[in-house]
């Protein structure tokens, strides 16, 4: 079988071997697809933060966007500002002194998809969205 | 020799041949890049805000986007009737109303209700939907500031949190609370909004769907490449959020809910109180960092884990009276144990 598949392989020119490659090339890349496409959109530039906070448009803000030494941006709310930090690896939330139980504080950073900060004083919400690398689609908590 | 040269003496049957392999290969590529179409129309995650919880969902359909947004509608004004710090809802008529006679309201509130005092009645009162004045008390509603409160106040309100002071009227769906009692939809509501979205989605015909809603999960159907939703148990032992390695549930129809002491707390004198409180003593329950639920009804699996937290590791025996519901608990030492059939 080797071998007759050698000896058609020898009697082939230069252009029978570009579409062979190239016929190759596509097969290959069908069958890699879904694990490119795991490994693309599984990294954390892929990640990206929503902020949602009352009577404002949602801010998305992709992580790949965010510079070395981070971002802040200040939310208002009804209750006072919020500071939310984003850094390349997670974001967290600052809240204002009038936030009674400051559990969006208390949350800390969050890093994974799906990963959520709310402050319902201030009805604020701030979540990641993006592919779970361990193939999640939620975490019951 | 140049390209064009070249390509000259290529016969014209092996260009044939060639070309014809390289577009049923690339043929077969497009098939399988837009398989999901093909299988199920297409799958889709909107995220929205109300309940005061982040809620998501997943939708695998023709023209998901328009089922989406009905399913949401549907869950969003369920949950606006069920808030009780909402003037216009029908808990807040009910609370006004304590002692006054019965309030009629929407059978959908009602069944809700009615669910809520039946299986809160089957925990021995572990769970129930009267907590409201002890909430309160403690500073756990909406907009309060928390604090432990006295012994005196604590002991005053336990006797409003009894269920037997709910009196239901199902022939007319009507709702009648004595005189002091506040009612609470909190601990059931998300199970029961969860519930009406999957509802509604099924209604549509939807292939497949996943509903989170602050951690209440509900799923049903496989997804676009046939394999079930994915769904991981929050481990109260790690800071970052994440979950049990060891214990990622695969399902393609049912419920996932977890209780934790992780969620809403306060510290007071280096002491740690958080929201779940026991009906009994009036104090946060002690004993379990979580407790979680697996069964079919959210809001069924939403009321277990709220019960079994108040129970230690008794929670497990009273999980396994549930044939339907399987449990796992992670205790104050940190161990996690499950009931038999758990997977």
């Amino acid at each position: 079988m080797f071998r007759k598949l050698l000896e058609v392989w020898k009697k082939t020119r230069r252009g029978d071997r570009i579409i062979i490659g190239l016929a190759l090339i596509l097969g290959l890349a069908g069958i890699l697809y879904p694990f490119l496409w795991d490994w693309l959109v599984g990294t954390p530039d892929n990640l990206q933060v929503i902020i949602h906070s009352l009577g404002a448009e949602k801010q998305i803000v992709p992580m790949g966007s965010v510079p070395p030494e981070g971002r802040e941006l200040q939310v208002e709310g009804p209750i006072g500002d919020h500071l939310v930090q984003i850094e390349q690896e997670g974001v967290r939330v600052i809240a204002p002194e009038a936030d009674p139980l400051k559990i969006c504080e208390k949350t800390g950073w969050i890093r994974r998809p799906g990963a959520t900060i709310v402050c319902v004083p201030n009805q604020l919400a701030v979540w990641l969205e993006g592919r779970d690398e361990h193939g999640l689609d939620g975490i019951s908590e | 020799m140049n390209w064009q040269e070249r390509i000259k003496k290529i016969d014209k049957k092996r260009w044939l041949a060639g070309m014809a392999a390289v577009l049923i290969i690339a043929g077969a590529l497009a098939v399988q890049l837009s398989g999901n179409e093909r299988v199920a129309g297409e799958r889709i995650q909107e995220t929205r805000f109300f309940m005061d919880t982040v809620v998501s969902m997943q939708v695998l359909a023709e023209d998901p986007e328009a089922k989406a947004e009905q399913a949401f509608a549907a869950m969003k004004d369920l949950s606006d009737r069920a808030d009780r710090f909402y003037s216009g809802s029908e808990i807040y008529r009910i609370n006004e109303k304590a002692g006054q006679g019965p309030v009629e309201v929407d059978e959908d509130i009602f069944a809700i209700i009615q669910k809520g005092k039946e299986v809160g009645e089957k925990t021995g009162g572990l769970f129930t939907i009267a907590i409201a004045p002890l909430m309160d008390l403690w500073g756990f509603g909406k907009g309060m500031e928390p604090g432990k409160p006295a012994q005196e106040d604590i002991e005053e309100v336990l006797p409003l949190l009894d269920l037997e002071g709910i009196t239901l009227y199902p022939d007319r769906n009507a709702v009648e609370i004595e005189e002091g009692m506040q009612l609470d939809l909190g601990g059931i509501a998300k199970g029961a909004v969860v519930d009406r979205g999957i509802e509604v989605l099924e209604e549509l015909g939807v292939a497949a769907a996943f509903i989170n809603a602050g951690g209440d999960i509900r799923v049903f159907g496989l997804k676009e490449d046939g394999t079930p939703w994915r769904i991981g148990v929050r481990d109260p032992r790690r800071e970052d959020r994440g979950h049990l390695q060891d214990y990622v549930i695969e399902a393609d129809t049912g419920s996932v809910v977890t209780s934790g002491d992780y969620e809403r707390f306060f510290m007071e004198d280096g002491e740690r109180f958080h929201h779940i409180l026991d009906p009994r003593t009036g104090y946060p329950a002690s004993g379990l960092r979580s407790v979680t639920v697996i069964g079919e009804s959210c809001v069924e699996a939403d009321i277990l884990s709220t019960a079994a937290f108040m129970m230690g590791e008794e929670a497990l025996d009273f999980l396994e009276n549930y044939s339907d519901y399987e449990g796992l608990i992670i205790n104050e030492d940190e161990e996690i144990l499950t009931t038999s059939n758990f997977k």
